[in-house]
């Protein structure tokens, strides 16, 4: 049973990683912990069951669809929750953002209704057994799409001019700035990425827990916090792996020590990273500032 | 002095009007007041989305028809209703609301099992108005106030006919029970009334796992209940959990059969599981498919209402709390006016205790000696994507 265990705590901690590396790039930024994150991550996934119920669009198209829908939408947060907000308040944008997560859940009991619902099956469901793992099509599918994302964006990050930029923003504005760095343009394009990769995760999510409601964005904004303080502040590829870590922890505690016991061990992972390492578990650039 | 021949014809006119005074409820004497205020608690946000929907429906079904003739003793039925939000809080602030502000005579609701024994402790002493649950289901909640009413059957009620078709057709020998921990009526079916139901049938249970309402992620459960080799699932759940279980059974490969309790079984487990919830078996106060012209009727209507879906049992129970409500305000004296609130609230509670038969679209209403209501139950399986009865 531990090995399907672990395949279970990959795929949960797959989905973690993906929200947390929204949150940490933008936090890494721009110094903001932006509470909307986990509301693109449910408009994702509604995006996601509109295209393919509504619009009979493929799995492919729909992933596509909440990405670009949500990378706007972090456009938009850019421009009504972070820009006009006074920067000497350090608190004003957190506000603002937490004002932005209150529309946007408030807009989809409107505009969707506040229950549940199903999200269908657009990956056709097929098993594989390996040995005492069974792997279903789900679940690969699931794996590679967020695998890949993670290396794509941690190519990006690494060896693109953008990517240098955002990691030079990342270090400090003014130097940046001095440097020819565009800032409000790396601000905007890292809300868009963080942004369009919360609204795959979204859909990932539905198609894992086939079903999606406007209440999905709180637990994931959570879960991706306390990711991102566990791989480091700022940390893509520490919240890569911190994600996972987390996933495999919360499911192993969930089938060895107590089911209903899987949060109070996410937060105790929280709160002794705050005490004995708060930098997280694998570093960050900004340990000065903070 | 008054003229004798003129007491004399007030006598006998006094006299034929007594002859003549209302007996049916159609008949009462007109209340005071511009409407007769009820309050109602539904939940049209968090978990219980779907069966605060179908009551707030059925509700204002409901105050439609009363309306439509004459109102309650000739004055307009006013519902008054708020949204629980599936919260305890919630439920306990709008109780108050509806008791303290807009001084209603009864209150329909609230739905959950987890907001009824909330609210039940503080009726006794402070608010002292009738509250009538359409849905709850967690056996002894209205035994802890004379106030606190439901016209549902306990879950111990519901699910007992409803096991032993199960194991009839199935005949699992060892099942794994999977329930919410936070939520009052899932926690008692899945730790205390499917076990002891199962034990009855002589089912060996490999084991007893738990889960927390928000949950989203099942498969540390389902890989352990395969990894013991169940043979059956038993869940303590509301329908998006329930659903969400079943799905994720159905993902890891475990095809064995699931049977429900009172949350689970809104259609709503059938949208959300899609395949996966076929052949699945659950438990319900009430089903709409009497074929008596007066409950197809309603069910049109709320169909209607809800854009084409089906109610829960919140629906037909709802409704029928309205009408019970209007049959006491009119046959027992009750004035509406604001200096009689407290009296008017105590002889609606003592009229409602005392139903027996009382018609309704989901069955004949009685009252228990704890205020719970008794009567038959439906046997739901899904069959094509479908609840259907087969308790017939």
């Amino acid at each position: 049973m531990i090995y399907q265990q672990l395949i279970n705590g990959l795929m949960l901690g797959a989905s973690y990683a993906l929200i947390a590396i929204g949150y940490t790039l933008i936090f890494g930024v721009l110094k903001l912990l932006y509470f909307a994150h986990g509301e693109v991550f449910m408009v994702g996934a509604f995006v996601g069951l509109y295209l393919v119920i509504l619009g009979g669009a493929n799995i492919y198209v729909a992933l596509l669809g909440a990405m670009i829908a949500c990378a706007m939408l972090g456009v938009i947060a850019v421009y009504v929750s972070v820009r006009p907000v006074a920067k000497n308040r350090p608190l004003a944008p957190l506000i603002s953002t937490i004002g932005l997560t209150i529309v946007l859940q408030n807009l989809a009991v409107y505009i969707f209704g506040g229950q549940q619902v199903g999200f269908p099956e657009t990956v056709k469901q097929e098993l594989y057994n390996f040995g005492p793992i069974t792997v279903s099509s789900v679940q690969i599918f699931i794996l590679a799409i967020a695998t890949t994302l993670m290396v794509v964006l941690w190519l990006f990050i690494e060896h693109t001019k953008m990517g240098r930029a955002i990691r030079a923003t990342a270090e400090n504005h003014e130097t940046a700035a001095l440097l020819g760095v565009n800032v409000n343009r790396v601000v905007l394009i890292t809300f868009m990425i963080g942004s369009g990769i919360a609204g795959v995760a979204g859909v990932l999510d539905g198609i894992k827990n086939s079903g999606i409601s406007p209440f999905i964005g709180l637990g994931a904004a959570v879960k991706g916090l306390i990711v991102m303080l566990l791989g480091g502040l700022g940390n893509v590829p520490g919240a890569m792996v911190a994600g996972l870590l987390l996933g495999m922890i919360e499911i192993l505690s969930a089938a060895y020590i107590g089911t209903t016991e899987r949060d109070f061990f996410s937060f105790m992972i929280l709160i002794l990273i705050l005490l004995y390492r708060p930098t997280g578990l694998f570093g960050t650039r900004m340990t000065e500032e903070r | 002095m008054r003229p004798i021949g003129n007491l004399a014809s007030s006598v006998g006119l006094a006299t034929v009007m007594f002859v003549m005074a209302p007996t049916s409820d159609a008949e009462a004497a007109k209340l005071a007041g511009r409407s007769v205020k009820i309050g109602c608690q539904v939940s049209l946000t968090g978990k219980g989305t779907e069966w605060g929907q179908a009551a707030k429906a059925a509700m204002e079904v409901a105050a439609e028809e009363i309306n439509a003739k004459d109102g309650i003793g000739g004055i307009p039925l006013e519902l008054i209703c708020y949204d629980t939000q599936t919260l305890e809080s919630e439920a306990l602030k709008t109780v108050s609301r509806l008791v303290e502000r807009d001084k209603v005579l009864a209150i329909s609701g609230p739905c959950f099992s987890s907001e009824f024994e909330t609210i039940a402790p503080q009726l006794d002493a402070r608010l002292k108005t009738v509250i009538m649950s359409y849905c709850s289901a967690k056996p002894g909640l209205s035994a802890m106030s004379k106030w606190a009413f439901r016209n549902t059957l306990t879950s111990d009620k519901q699910l007992t006919p409803v096991v032993e078709a199960w194991v009839k057709e199935y005949k699992p020998k060892k099942v794994v029970i999977i329930y919410d921990a936070e939520d009052a009526v899932s926690k008692a079916e899945g730790a205390i009334i499917l076990p002891a139901l199962f034990k009855k049938h002589g089912i060996e249970i490999l084991d007893m796992l738990t889960y927390r309402t928000k949950d989203t992620d099942y498969s540390a459960q389902i890989t352990r209940a395969k990894s013991l080799g169940a043979q059956g699932i038993g869940l303590g759940s509301c329908y998006q959990n329930a659903a969400a279980i079943a799905k994720e059974a159905h993902k890891q490969g475990l095809t064995v059969p699931i049977i429900g309790g009172a949350c689970a079984s809104a259609p709503g487990f059938i949208e959300i599981a899609g395949k996966a919830a076929e052949g699945a078996y659950m438990s319900t106060a009430a089903w709409g498919d009497d074929p008596r012209p007066e409950v197809q009727a309603f069910m049109k209507k709320v169909v209607a209402k809800l854009g084409g879906k089906q109610p829960p049992y919140s629906g037909p129970r709802a409704y029928d709390i309205v009408f019970a409500f209007k049959h006491c305000i009119e046959t027992t004296g009750v004035t509406n006016k604001p200096s009689d609130l407290y009296s008017d609230r105590d002889k609606i509670r003592e009229c409602l205790q005392g139903l027996k038969k009382f018609p309704g679209v989901a069955g004949e209403l009685t009252m228990n000696e704890v205020r719970d209501g008794v009567g038959v139950t439906a046997i739901l399986k899904v069959v094509n994507g479908k609840y259907t009865n087969i308790a017939k």
